[in-house]
């Protein structure tokens, strides 16, 4: 049964990479458009519907930094701003990939290391400002399986 | 540039397919004549009237159906003319798609691969250096 708390719950993925953590934290950033899904993600695909496709995706470097993707079009749709940026351990963003108004979420990635590569975690929260509508914004955000994981990892 | 000055997104069917809530999706194609509506409107849109006349089923039930997908946005209605028309809603999937596969899941996905091949290709660098053939 959800709850109150099961809707604005943090949500946490990690991921490990044979990658050291500079590398790992310039991948993540300022690299982010050379893996980021966009043809699935993007203000393009998810709000406009196809009028336009996503190009690129831009992660400015540094406090205050924007994300921002590159339309067809040539316009520019802002997905969020840096807000804390400390290189290689930890970076924090805004979060808000569509035009829809509503209030940001906040996205934070850290990186520790291992002794062969780094272990990324990364924790979006903030889903408490939606109020009723909470559950229906995190929905994409996880998936139906890994709320399954999720509540059986809580009841054992 | 300033957030007013995008293009804005319709209020209407993107923005219902976007958020919608999969369980109601998961619902709508869970039966067998609400899918078989389902291939039909892939054909092209269509009306009440015609899809009943297509189908086993009667016009009240076709009704019925239509409204289930219309719920979950997989549908959208429209009017053309003196007809009212149903077709399918091209964004009407992805609630679907997100609850299988979530989009931190699909992106640290995507984030690991390259991460991977950054790995492999620094380890070819360093091998070439040290004259190793790889």
């Amino acid at each position: 049964v959800a709850n109150e708390t099961a809707a604005t719950a943090d949500v946490r993925r990690a991921v490990e990479v044979r990658l050291a953590p500079v590398q790992a934290f310039a991948l993540f950033t300022s690299g982010i458009g050379s893996w980021w899904p966009l043809a699935a993600h993007s203000i393009a695909a998810d709000t406009l519907g196809g009028a336009v496709t996503a190009t690129g995706l831009v992660f400015e470097e540094g406090q205050g930094g924007r994300l921002y993707e590159v339309m067809s079009d040539g316009t520019e749709g802002e997905w969020g701003r840096v807000l804390e940026w400390d290189p290689p351990r930890h970076v924090a963003f805004s979060w808000k990939p569509n035009l829809y108004h509503g209030p940001y979420t906040r996205i934070d990635v850290t990186f520790e290391p291992l002794s062969d590569g780094t272990r990324v975690e990364l924790v979006h929260s903030g889903w408490d400002q939606f109020g009723a509508e909470a559950a229906k914004r995190r929905n994409g955000y996880v998936s139906g399986w890994a709320n399954l994981l999720d509540r059986y990892a809580s009841s054992a | 540039m300033p957030e007013s000055e995008l293009p804005r997104a319709p209020r209407d069917t993107a923005h219902q397919a976007l958020f919608a809530d999969p369980d109601l999706v998961l619902d709508a194609v869970g039966e067998a004549q609400r899918r078989t509506i389902l291939r039909r409107l892939q054909s092209g849109p269509s009306p009440v009237a015609e899809l009943a006349r297509e189908l086993p089923v009667s016009r009240p039930a076709v009704s019925q159906h239509l409204r289930v997908l219309l719920d979950a946005g997989l549908v959208v209605f429209e009017r053309q003319g003196t007809r009212n028309l149903y077709r399918l809603n091209p964004n009407g999937i992805r609630p679907l798609r997100q609850w299988i596969d979530d989009i931190w899941g699909v992106a640290l996905e995507s984030y690991a691969a390259r991460a991977e091949e950054l790995a492999r290709d620094d380890k070819q660098d360093s091998n070439q250096d040290l004259g190793v053939q790889s």
